[in-house]
């Protein structure tokens, strides 16, 4: 028998092998579909929030009166009306001229 | 016996034992050496590759993501909000000698070492600066700064902005000159260490030994110097109310700026949106004495002639300009007015008809 090759090899795996190596395959393309939709998700935010952001910026610097609101500046001591333009994340003002 | 077998291979991969290369002791050592060298058997380490690619894909996705996120949020926004709110602040520090009504008609006229002005009448810290500025520059001294501070809530955020200091300097680097340059800049100067400039021109006129000096109320131009002047020359030829007394007030004003009207600036044509295909040279200043004898300006079309009924488009008056307007907006834009008996009262009195002036700025 020695030296003899065999009819059937026993060269493999075992089933136990075969199915921890498809669960761990399976645990890693969940974990990378996972981060995937959560940075997509991501983007997608930061990209509305940049969008919003761009047009607060754009009213802030040309001082749009579509989304003006009242305000009060005080320079040396005296108040002055004002008229913010832009949002909560960026604004700026300039005199009431109506004031 | 089988498995038996494979349960002790699978033990010495997971376990990470060094690999024994015994040699042919018995099967079992054979097929160890298979299989951590070969590639049947392998599945397990296989996965596990691929499981540590990715995490790291993932991990390097998410970071990208969050990082980009991050960064846009804190310290792009900070730094766009603090230029904004420096930039409203100079422009704000500017526009007050425009719109605080004490600053808008502060008018200092020296008569030699006299100053018409008194210092006591004027409430603002600012207008009382000025005044006193000018007075220090009328005597070749050197004015002092003023250093103010400029806060303002933000309605969005019901916060107050960051507070800022203007610093206020009349600068007489150029003899006769009163221009005020206001300096804009954090108080914190750690945090943000810049700063933003403006200028504050002056208007001088000097007219029979007298200089009166008024601050540009409307932007960098504006027909102040023009009113001023021709105020001036209408006391200082002593003119009548009368058509006679308008026309020698137009015959001097075309005299002093080179023999014909000053005509109107950019910013001045696109208040009454005039076409480009007439210009804003097309139009002229041209003064009258009104009704009431104060002196008005006219925009009238450059070839008006002295002494004549005019197409007024514009009137400047009481530091504001005015426009001929027709409520329906295209039959009528000029008004004929004559060289006398202007009512200028009409500038500025609310009108029920269907042309009437409208205030501009």
């Amino acid at each position: 028998m020695k030296g003899q090759a065999p009819v059937r090899t026993t060269a493999g795996e075992t089933i136990v092998e075969t199915l921890v190596a498809i669960v761990i395959c399976a645990f890693a393309v969940v974990v990378l579909t996972t981060s995937t939709v959560v940075a997509a998700r991501l983007n997608a935010a930061a990209q509305a929030r940049d969008a919003s952001f761009d047009k607060q910026r754009l009213a802030a610097e040309t001082g749009s009166a579509a989304s003006a609101s009242d305000g009060t500046v005080t320079i040396a001591g005296k108040d002055y009306s004002v008229l913010f333009s832009g949002g909560d994340a960026v604004s700026s003002y300039e005199l009431d001229s109506g004031a | 016996m089988r498995m038996g077998r494979a349960m002790r291979v699978s033990k010495m991969i997971f376990k990470s034992k060094p690999i024994d290369c015994q040699p042919a002791y018995g099967l079992d050592s054979v097929r160890t050496t298979v299989q951590t060298r070969g590639q049947s058997g392998a599945s397990i380490v296989i996965a596990l590759v691929f499981f540590l690619i990715c995490t790291v894909i993932a991990v390097v996705a998410l970071n990208a993501a969050s990082t980009a996120s991050q960064q846009r949020d804190t310290s792009y926004r900070e730094d766009e909000q603090s230029y904004q709110t420096l930039a409203s602040a100079v422009q704000a520090s500017k526009d007050i000698f425009s719109y605080d009504n004490e600053l808008s008609k502060l008018t200092v006229t020296f008569s030699g070492t006299t100053v018409s002005s008194d210092p006591s009448s004027l409430q603002g810290q600012v207008a009382r600066w000025v005044l006193a500025s000018a007075k220090t520059v009328h005597s070749g001294g050197t004015p002092a700064y003023l250093d103010v501070s400029v806060a303002a809530n933000d309605p969005y955020t019901s916060k107050p902005l960051v507070p800022v200091m203007a610093e206020y300097q009349m600068d007489q680097a150029a003899k006769g000159s009163y221009d005020i340059t206001v300096t804009v800049s954090y108080a914190d100067s750690a945090a943000y260490g810049y700063a933003l400039t403006a200028t504050i021109a002056s208007s001088v006129i000097s007219a029979g030994g007298d200089i009166s000096v008024s601050w540009s109320p409307i932007g960098d131009h504006d027909a102040t110097g023009y009113l001023l002047q021709a105020s001036a020359l209408q006391s200082q030829l002593a003119l009548p109310n009368t058509s006679a007394g308008t026309q020698a007030l137009q015959r001097a004003f075309m005299t002093y700026y080179g023999g014909s009207y000053p005509a109107l600036s950019e910013e001045e044509a696109e208040y009454h949106q005039i076409s480009s295909a007439q210009g804003a040279t097309a139009f002229v200043w041209k003064p009258v004495i009104a009704k009431d004898g104060s002196v008005v300006l006219l925009a009238c079309p450059r070839n008006t002639a002295v002494g004549s009924v005019s197409n007024v488009i514009m009137a400047y008056w009481g530091r504001h300009y005015y426009k001929w307007t027709s409520a329906s907006g295209t039959d009528r834009y000029y008004s004929q007015v004559a060289d006398h008996g202007f009512d200028a009262t009409t500038l500025s009195a609310p009108s029920w008809s269907w042309t009437y002036w409208d205030l501009v700025k």
